[in-house]
């Protein structure tokens, strides 16, 4: 055997809810694929496991290339889930076991859509409540499922503007498309897997 | 002058790591520990949302009580290990409880991060 170890790491979003596995091998051909229930899992042999993984309390899974984000209804142990998680998923690897079932609907909207539904997000419920405080966040960027917003006026610097951006905003965001990977503050560079770097101006 | 000055981050430094080694552990050490079955407290000073969604197996949530009960009932001469997220809070907590006569009280060097990141890649990180 000369096949390199499958390594595993996993990061919970801001939200405690949701935990992305990423994988040192691709486990997925193919765009992403997004299960809003386990009966949309059916014929996808790894999303059904997962759902199916006992006291886990999965809601959704999505599969993406070499990443796969787990959504459950509570945030309590996510070590013990994350294990249990890995292993179904290791074990598929090493079987050579196709993920998901190729004819599944991908159920997740365009970048398009995405970003059309978080500017009226942004302007319809958000910036009307932070305006109040002298605040604005400002939709920047959406890369796949990942929305990057920034937070100026009064939010800038102010020591309750990450809270502010994980509960509020990401509630709101989350709530209207359940898909969404992560929502990141581009002002942050090092959060998440995969900070914002604005393309170079050439 | 300008000797002088020159000379005084590097000496700063040395005491600064020489401060951290007598209030730090490293994750290694604490793998170490829990993998010999060694007599120790590990005490986690994260929110109890945090605590609720990861920690390592064995660790107390510092509540109020708890941290009470350490100060005004447990013997100085336990080893505690304290943690949190990123390795901030724990060095003031594990200074305060040696400030206060727990000769062997350490803080979590790099926090739970640290150990996410040397010791197992699926206590997911945050």
């Amino acid at each position: 055997m000369t096949a390199t170890p499958f390594g595993i790491t996993a990061r919970l979003a801001g939200n405690l809810l949701t935990c992305k596995f990423k994988f040192t091998a691709k486990i997925h051909d193919g765009g992403p694929k997004y299960f809003r229930k386990s009966e949309e899992a059916k014929g996808s042999p790894v999303p059904e496991r997962i759902f199916a993984l006992e006291d886990a309390a999965v809601e959704s899974v999505k599969v993406e290339g070499d990443s796969l984000a787990v959504t459950r209804d509570s945030f309590e142990d996510w070590p013990s889930v994350a294990k249990r998680v890995a292993a179904v998923v290791r074990e598929a690897a090493e079987a050579g076991e196709a993920f998901c079932d190729p004819d599944a609907p991908s159920n997740i909207r365009s970048v398009d859509e995405i970003k059309e539904t978080a500017q009226n997000i942004l302007d319809v419920q958000i910036n009307p409540a932070v305006a109040s405080h002298g605040g604005e966040i400002s939709l920047i960027d959406v890369k796949g499922t990942t929305v990057f917003v920034k937070l100026g006026g009064g939010c800038q610097g102010c020591g309750m503007a990450s809270m502010t951006l994980k509960q509020g905003v990401e509630r709101a965001l989350r709530e209207a498309m359940p898909e969404l990977d992560e929502v990141l503050d581009v002002t942050d560079h090092a959060s998440g897997d995969n900070p914002y770097y604005a393309p170079s101006k050439k | 002058m300008t000797e002088a000055k020159r000379l005084k981050i590097p000496i700063r430094a040395a005491q600064a790591v020489e401060e951290d080694a007598k209030v730090l552990i490293s994750v290694g050490e604490l793998k170490t520990l829990m993998d010999e079955g060694a007599a120790f407290d590990l005490i986690d000073v994260r929110s109890e949302t945090e605590y609720t969604a990861l920690h390592l197996p064995g660790a107390k949530l510092a509540t109020r009580d708890l941290v009470e009960q350490i100060f005004e009932k447990w013997e100085k001469t336990r080893r505690l290990v304290i943690c949190d997220h990123l390795g901030k809070e724990s060095k003031n907590a594990a200074r305060a409880l040696q400030s206060r006569g727990f000769a062997d009280a350490r803080a979590l060097a790099g926090g739970l991060d640290a150990w996410s990141q040397a010791i197992d890649p699926l206590f997911p990180r945050y």
